[in-house]
């Protein structure tokens, strides 16, 4: 944990959440818990800031939400991706994808 | 866009469950990430701190949260107008004379604005040729030699009589015919006249 991790960069929070949720439904904690993992604990994400994002995601209709029950029996409010969520991770995957080719390809020749 | 629509809908008239939810949900995380840590070997103090470290103030969050469902102008509105409405009932004196003042700001606003509207800004009425009116004044003029010395004959009967004549005269030196010109007809004359 002590060791130096990430700041995310504007914006690609939405885009991990999205892939986070790829799978299955998630509650926001376990969303923060995939990250974690997935990332091998290098990338910080201030846990507080993924509700605000949650609720943009939810209000441009990529994600929606529901409430359930989780493993240890509270409810809990779970996001799942929508048809227009999983196009759009699509597309931000790939734009992504292009920037940051583009990012190193510049770094590489100068 | 409907989604987006029922949401904020739903965060403004039923505010509080809408908080409560909100609360409910932080609250989960909170509650399973200090669970996680104590799995991990630490002990409640330090788990909840630790938790309060990662997580980051809880009230900011809340705030964003509400900020992100896109109500916060409205609450913010809201929140003011309430605000007015009670420091203005708590020095009722202020409030009436405020109010007062105002009332005789603008009613003589409104009156003065009337009758300008109505003498100056709006055509006359009867008047189809606006653009035909020309003011006069009666002064030394050099050129005709006339002054205004007798003060009778300045009146619009002689103004109408001299401008009836020297419309005819105009024409008759042929300059263009008054229609197209009402300046000529009214003006030129009187240089002409001599």
């Amino acid at each position: 944990m002590g060791s130096e991790r990430l700041d995310l960069p504007q914006g690609t929070l939405d885009l991990l959440i999205l892939k986070a949720l790829a799978l299955e439904p998630l509650h926001g904690w376990a969303i923060s818990e995939r990250l974690d993992q997935i990332s091998s604990e290098a990338l910080l994400v201030k846990q507080g800031s993924l509700y605000p994002a949650l609720h943009r995601l939810e209000r441009r209709g990529w994600i929606k939400a529901r409430w359930g029950i989780s493993d240890n029996n509270r409810r809990a409010k779970y996001y799942e991706l929508t048809r227009t969520g999983r196009t759009q991770l699509e597309a931000e995957t790939s734009a992504w994808r292009k920037l940051t080719a583009a990012i190193a390809r510049v770094l590489e020749t100068a | 866009m409907l989604d987006d629509l029922l949401l904020r809908v739903r965060a403004l008239f039923s505010r509080t469950a809408v908080d409560r939810e909100i609360d409910e949900e932080l609250r989960f995380h909170i509650d399973r990430q200090i669970d996680a840590h104590k799995k991990a070997g630490l002990d409640d103090a330090e788990a909840v701190r630790r938790v309060r470290l990662e997580f980051g103030g809880l009230d900011q969050i809340k705030e964003e949260y509400r900020d992100a469902l896109g109500v916060r102008i409205v609450d913010d509105l809201w929140r003011d107008l309430r605000l007015a409405v009670r420091s203005l009932a708590a020095t009722p004196a202020v409030s009436v004379v405020a109010a007062l003042s105002l009332a005789l700001g603008i009613g003589a606003n409104t009156t003065i604005f009337s009758i300008v509207n109505a003498l100056i800004l709006r055509p006359l009425p009867g008047i189809t040729e606006p653009e035909r009116l020309v003011t006069m004044s009666s002064g030394n003029n050099n050129d005709t030699g006339m002054s205004n010395s007798s003060e009778p004959r300045w009146s619009y009967a002689f103004w109408k009589s001299r401008t009836g004549q020297h419309r005819s005269r105009v024409r008759s030196r042929g300059l263009p015919p008054a229609s197209t010109s009402p300046w000529a007809a009214i003006r030129n004359p009187w240089t002409a006249r001599t």
